[in-house]
C-alpha cells in the first residue's frame, strides 16, 4: 500500500548494517541542509549562519505536529502532514527572518541570520515543558513505525530510502530552478544586484524567494530527523551544526550538488567512525573537533571556493579524463 | 535593588566594551567581523586565571591588600600579552592569506578560528569550569592570638590511590576557636608554621573596578588612537588602504598592530570578567564575544567611543529589562530569555540602524 | 630619472598595459594624455607600487623598482597624488598633511615641509584644524597634492587634478604645479584628460591608447599635431 512494501526494505540488518544505516540517514539529512544552504550561500550568494535554526524549527515543527495529531490519524499521512507542516513552519521563519534583513550587506547578514538561530534555540530551551519540551527535549511518536510494523521493512532502512528521495528531488528541483528564468534572475542578482536591478529583476524578491525555499528545505530535513531520532533535544541544533552544514557546502564547492552531497559523506562518516571508536583512541578521536575547525581555516585559505569549486564532480571526472588522454597523446 | 541591577550592568557593559574596542577596530581597518575575537578573551581570561591560581604573591609578605592589587596587576599584563599576541599570530597565519579572497572567505575563516580556539582551550584545558581561586592572606602562626577571626587553611599535599599528586587546603582553625599554647602545638606537629585566610571578593566592589578600568582605559585609547603616529596610520589605513600605502604606511604592521591593541584590551575584559564571574571554561568568548559585536554595532561599528557606549547600553539593558519585565510585567523567565533578549535588540539594530549610534554611513567601496 | 621599458600590467586575466615603455627626466614636467581607461591612472599605480608588472623593467635612479611594495616606494623618492584624490575625510587636513611626511621621522624636516606646503596652499593653513571632508573639491586636490609634497619627493605623480574641479582653482592648481617644480625641482609626470592644459605645462608628452604608447614628442609639437588636436584637443 505504501511506497516500502513495494521495495525490498525488509533486510535483517545486524550491528555493522545498524551503523551503515545510521551514517547514510544522516548523511541524507546533512545534504539535504547542505543543498538548501547551497541555495543561498553558493548560488544566491548571501551569507547565511542561522540555517540551523530553519533545521530546528523543522524538526520541532514536525514533532509539535505530531503529537497533536497522534492517533487521531493513520501514519502515513500524519508522517507527511507533520513534514509538510514542518516545511511550513520553517518558510514562515524564513520569511519573517528574510524580509527585513535580506537587504542588509553580507557580513550583517550573516551576523543576524547568526543571532536568529541563536533565538530559535534559547526559545525552545524556554518553551513550556508542555508545549515544545524545554530544554529536555520532546518525544516524538514514531509514526512511520506503523508502516514499518505492517510490512515487516526495517525501520531504518525506510528511512534511509526516504532520506535519498528527498535528496535526489531536492537536487533535481534545485537543478531545475537555476536553468529556469527565475533561477537565473538570481543568479544575476547575485553577480551584480545593481545591474540586474536595471534589468527589472527585483532582486529583494528573488533573495527573499531563495532564502524562504531553502528554509523550507531545512525544515523538511528537521521534520525527517524528528521522526528518526525519536527525540529531539534543543542543544542538538547549535553552532556547531551550522559549521557542520557550512563545511560540507564549501566542501564540497559553493554551488555543487553532487560535491554537496559527497562532502557530506566523507564529513558524516568520519565523524560516526571515529564515534565508533573506544574512548581512548587516541589523539586523531581527540582531536577531531580541532581538526573540523582546522580544515575550515586551511580549506578559506587554500581553495576559498571548495574542492572543486562551483563544478559538479562529473565535470572534475571529464576534465581529468581529457587532462589524461592529452598526456597520453603527447606520450 | 534598582540600583543594584544598574550596577551589574555597567559592570557587565565594561566586560562588552573591553571585547567590543576590538572588534570595532579590527572591523574598521580590515572590515572583518572577526569571530575569534572572543576568543582572544577566552585565553585572556584563562592566562588570568592561572596568574591569579599560582602567582602566590601572598606569600612575599606584603601588607594587604598589595599581594591582591599586584596579583591582579600582573594577570592583567600577562593576559593582555597573550591575548595580544595570539592575535597578531591568528592575523598573520589565518587572515592575512585570505585578506584579498572576499568577505565571506574572511569570516568564515574566523568563525573556523573562532572554533579552534575553542577546541584546542578544550583539549589542553579541558572541557569543564575552572573556578577562580579566592585571594589568600597569609599569617605566620605566632602572629595569632585569641579568638580566632576566620577560618584559617593550610595547603597539604598528598597521593591519592593512581599515584597523583594533589594539594589541598585543609581547614585548621575554624572561626572562635580559641588560639592557645596546646592547639598551636598541635598544628605545628602537623608540620605548618603559616596559616592563610581566604579573602572573598565582593563582587560590588570588583563592579566598581571593572568600570574603573574602563574609564582608565578610554583616554589611553583615545590618545593612542587620536594622537600617535601609529594611531593616525590606523585611522588612514582604515579609511583607505591604498592612499595609506602611498604615504608609505606599511598596512600589515598596522593590522597586525591593531589586532594586537584590540585583543590586549580584550584580556583586560577576560581578567575582568573572571574576577567578576569567578570562573573560566573553554565556550567562554562565544556568548559575550557576540554581544560585544552587537555591542559595537549598536554604538557604531569603526567608532572607538561608539564600542564603549554601545558595550555599557548592551550591559545595562541586558540587566534591566529582564529586571523590568519581571517585576512590572510579572513575567518570571524573563532572565532565561535575555540571550534571545540581545540577540532581537541585534536584529533590529541591524534592520533599523545599521550605522549605530555614532557610526558614519557606509561608503561601498566599487 | 625614471625608465619605464616594456612593461605590461593586468587586472586578473585582463591585460591593462602592453608594454609601456616611458622615460621622465630630472627636472622635466612630464604628461601622458589620453581617454578614458586608456591606461594613464594603471601607469601611476604601477609606478608607485600599487599595482605589480607582469613584465617588464621600471627603474628609478638607476635601480629597478618594478614589483616593489608601495610603501618601499614612497621611500625613495615617489609621492603618488592618485585620481580621485583619495584624501583622509576623516582626519583633519594637518593630519592628513602629517600622514604625508609618515616617513620622515625627523621633527623639525617634518616643520620645514609642513610649512613649505603652506606657503603653496595658504588655503590649506586656514583650514588646517578642519576634517578632510570638509573641504570643497579644489582644496581637497591641493591638499592631495600638498600631502604628496610633504614627503619632500623627488619625483611627483599627479593623477587628473583637475578632475571635477571649478575652472577657475584649476588655473589656480597648474600655476601651483608649475611652482613646485621651480621652485623644489621636483621631477612631475602628470596625468591630465583636459590634454590642452596638461600640454602647455608639460615639457614632454606621451599619447596612450589602450594600454599603449601611440605618440610621443615635445608638449608644443603635440599641441600642434593635426592627429592629436583632433582626437585629444577637439
Amino acid at each position: 500500500m505504501t511506497l516500502a512494501s513495494f521495495l525490498p526494505l525488509a533486510i535483517e540488518l545486524g550491528p555493522q548494517g545498524f551503523w551503515w544505516m545510521n551514517v547514510l540517514f544522516l548523511v541524507a539529512i546533512y545534504s539535504l541542509l547542505g543543498l538548501s544552504l547551497n541555495l543561498i550561500n553558493g548560488y544566491a550568494r548571501m551569507f547565511s549562519l542561522g540555517h540551523h535554526g530553519f533545521w530546528a524549527m523543522g524538526a520541532y515543527g514536525a514533532a509539535w505536529f505530531t503529537i497533536q495529531f497522534h492517533g487521531h490519524m493513520p501514519g502515513v499521512p500524519l508522517f507527511l502532514m507533520s513534514c509538510v507542516f514542518a516545511m511550513g513552519v520553517a518558510a514562515v521563519g524564513g520569511l519573517l527572518i528574510g524580509l527585513p534583513c535580506l537587504r542588509l550587506r553580507g557580513d550583517y547578514l550573516a551576523i543576524a541570520t547568526l543571532g536568529f538561530g541563536e533565538i530559535v534555540r534559547i526559545a525552545i530551551q524556554n518553551s513550556p515543558r508542555e508545549a515544545l519540551g524545554g530544554s529536555l527535549g520532546l518525544e516524538v511518536p514514531r509514526v512511520i513505525m506503523d508502516v514499518t510494523r505492517k510490512t515487516k521493512a526495517d525501520f531504518r532502512v525506510l528511512m534511509v530510502a526516504i532520506g535519498f528521495v528527498l535528496v535526489a528531488l531536492t537536487a533535481w528541483a534545485i537543478r531545475n530552478y537555476i536553468r529556469s528564468a527565475r533561477g537565473r534572475a538570481m543568479l544575476a542578482v547575485a553577480q551584480d544586484e545593481t545591474a540586474a536591478g536595471l534589468l527589472g529583476i527585483n532582486p529583494v524578491r528573488s533573495k527573499v524567494l531563495a532564502f524562504v525555499a531553502a528554509s523550507a528545505v531545512a525544515g523538511l530535513a528537521g521534520a525527517v530527523y524528528a521522526h528518526y531520532q525519536g527525540i529531539i533535544t534543543p542543544l542538538e541544533f547549535n553552532f556547531m551544526e551550522m559549521v557542520k552544514i557550512f563545511l560540507i557546502v564549501v566542501l564540497g564547492g559553493l554551488g555543487s550538488i553532487s560535491g554537496c552531497v559527497f562532502a557530506a559523506f566523507l564529513l558524516i562518516f568520519v565523524e560516526q567512525w571515529l564515534a565508533k571508536l573506544p574512548a581512548d583512541a587516541g589523539f586523531f578521536k581527540d582531536w577531531w573537533q580541532v581538526e573540523y575547525a582546522a580544515i575550515l581555516v586551511l580549506l578559506m585559505i587554500f581553495r576559498p571556493r571548495g574542492i572543486f569549486g562551483p563544478r559538479e564532480i562529473t565535470d572534475v571526472w571529464r576534465d581529468l579524463k581529457a587532462k589524461w588522454a592529452k598526456k597520453r597523446s603527447a606520450a | 535593588m534598582f540600583f543594584d541591577y544598574l550596577m551589574n550592568g555597567l559592570g557587565l557593559g565594561a566586560i562588552f566594551a573591553f571585547i567590543a574596542l576590538g572588534y570595532t577596530m579590527v572591523y574598521g581597518i580590515i572590515k572583518l567581523i572577526n569571530f575569534a575575537h572572543g576568543e582572544f578573551f577566552m585565553v585572556g581570561a584563562y592566562v588570568g586565571y592561572f596568574c591569579l591560581r599560582d602567582l602566590d604573591i601572598e606569600r612575599v609578605g606584603l601588607p594587604q591588600p598589595l599581594p591582591i592589587l599586584l596579583d591582579f596587576f600582573v594577570a592583567l599584563w600577562a593576559a593582555s600579552l597573550v591575548a595580544g599576541l595570539l592575535a597578531v599570530l591568528t592575523e598573520r597565519v589565518a587572515y592575512r592569506p585570505v585578506r584579498k579572497a572576499g568577505r565571506i572567505a574572511a569570516l568564515l575563516t574566523a568563525v573556523g578560528v573562532s572554533l579552534l580556539l575553542q577546541n584546542i582551550a578544550v583539549q589542553v584545558w579541558g572541557a569543564n569550569p575552572r573556578s577562580f581561586p579566592d585571594p589568600r592572606v597569609f599569617h605566620a602562626l605566632d602572629d595569632l592570638e585569641g579568638e580566632a577571626q576566620a577560618n584559617y587553611y593550610a595547603d597539604r599535599e598528598f597521593t591519592t590511590t593512581q599515584g597523583e599528586t594533589v594539594t589541598e587546603a585543609v581547614l585548621l582553625i575554624s572561626q572562635g576557636d580559641v588560639l592557645d599554647a596546646t592547639k598551636r602545638a598541635s598544628i605545628e606537629d602537623q608540620g605548618f608554621d603559616e596559616v592563610y585566610e581566604r579573602v572573598t571578593l565582593s563582587p560590588k566592589s570588583v563592579q566598581y573596578f571593572v568600570i574603573l578600568a574602563l574609564i582608565g582605559w578610554t583616554p589611553i585609547l583615545w590618545f593612542l588612537v587620536k594622537r600617535t603616529r601609529m594611531g593616525k596610520a590606523m585611522r588612514a589605513a582604515s579609511e583607505d588602504a591604498d592612499a595609506a600605502r602611498l604615504m608609505g604606511i606599511n598596512i600589515n604592521l598596522v593590522v597586525a598592530l591593531t589586532f594586537f591593541v584590540g585583543a590586549f584590551v580584550a584580556g583586560v575584559g577576560g581578567v575582568a570578567y573572571i574576577a567578576t564571574y569567578g570562573k573560566v571554561e573553554p565556550m567562554l568568548g562565544f556568548l559575550p564575544g557576540l554581544k560585544a559585536f552587537v555591542a559595537a554595532v549598536i554604538g557604531g561599528i569603526g567608532s572607538i567611543p561608539g564600542a564603549i557606549i554601545g558595550g555599557l547600553i548592551l550591559g545595562v539593558a541586558e540587566a534591566i529589562i529582564p529586571f523590568v519585565l519581571q517585576e512590572v510585567f510579572g513575567w518570571e523567565e524573563a532572565f532565561a530569555w535575555k540571550d534571545a533578549i540581545a540577540f532581537a535588540f541585534l536584529i533590529v539594530v541591524l534592520v533599523v540602524k545599521p550605522t549605530g549610534l555614532l557610526g558614519k554611513p557606509m561608503r561601498e567601496k566599487v | 630619472m625614471l625608465v619605464l621599458e616594456g612593461v605590461d600590467v593586468y587586472y586578473g586575466n585582463i591585460k591593462a598595459l602592453h608594454g609601456l615603455s616611458i622615460k621622465v627626466d630630472e627636472g622635466e614636467i612630464v604628461t601622458l594624455i589620453g581617454s578614458n581607461g586608456a591606461g594613464k591612472t594603471t601607469t601611476l599605480r604601477t609606478i608607485s607600487g600599487l599595482m605589480s608588472p607582469r613584465a617588464g623593467r621600471i627603474t628609478f635612479q638607476g635601480r629597478e623598482i618594478g614589483g616593489e611594495r608601495a610603501e618601499r616606494i614612497v621611500a625613495q623618492g615617489i609621492a603618488h597624488s592618485p585620481e580621485g584624490r583619495r584624501i583622509f575625510t576623516d582626519l583633519t587636513v594637518r593630519e592628513n598633511l602629517d600622514m604625508g611626511a609618515y616617513l620622515i621621522h625627523d621633527k623639525s624636516a617634518a616643520k620645514e615641509r609642513l610649512e613649505r606646503v603652506y606657503t603653496l596652499f595658504p588655503r590649506l593653513k586656514e583650514r588646517a584644524s578642519q576634517s578632510g571632508g570638509t573641504l570643497s573639491g579644489g582644496e581637497q586636490q591641493m591638499l592631495a597634492i600638498g600631502r604628496a609634497m610633504m614627503s619632500r619627493p623627488k619625483l611627483l605623480l599627479l593623477d587628473e587634478p583637475s578632475l571635477g574641479i571649478a575652472p577657475i582653482l584649476v588655473q589656480e592648481i597648474f600655476r601651483e604645479i608649475e611652482q613646485i617644480r621651480r621652485e623644489d625641482g621636483t621631477t612631475i609626470l602628470l596625468v591630465e584628460q583636459n590634454a590642452h592644459m596638461a600640454l602647455k605645462l608639460a615639457d614632454r608628452g606621451y599619447v596612450i591608447e589602450t594600454g599603449r604608447i601611440v605618440h610621443e614628442d615635445e608638449a608644443g609639437a603635440l599641441l600642434d599635431d593635426p592627429k592629436v588636436r583632433e582626437a585629444y584637443l577637439g
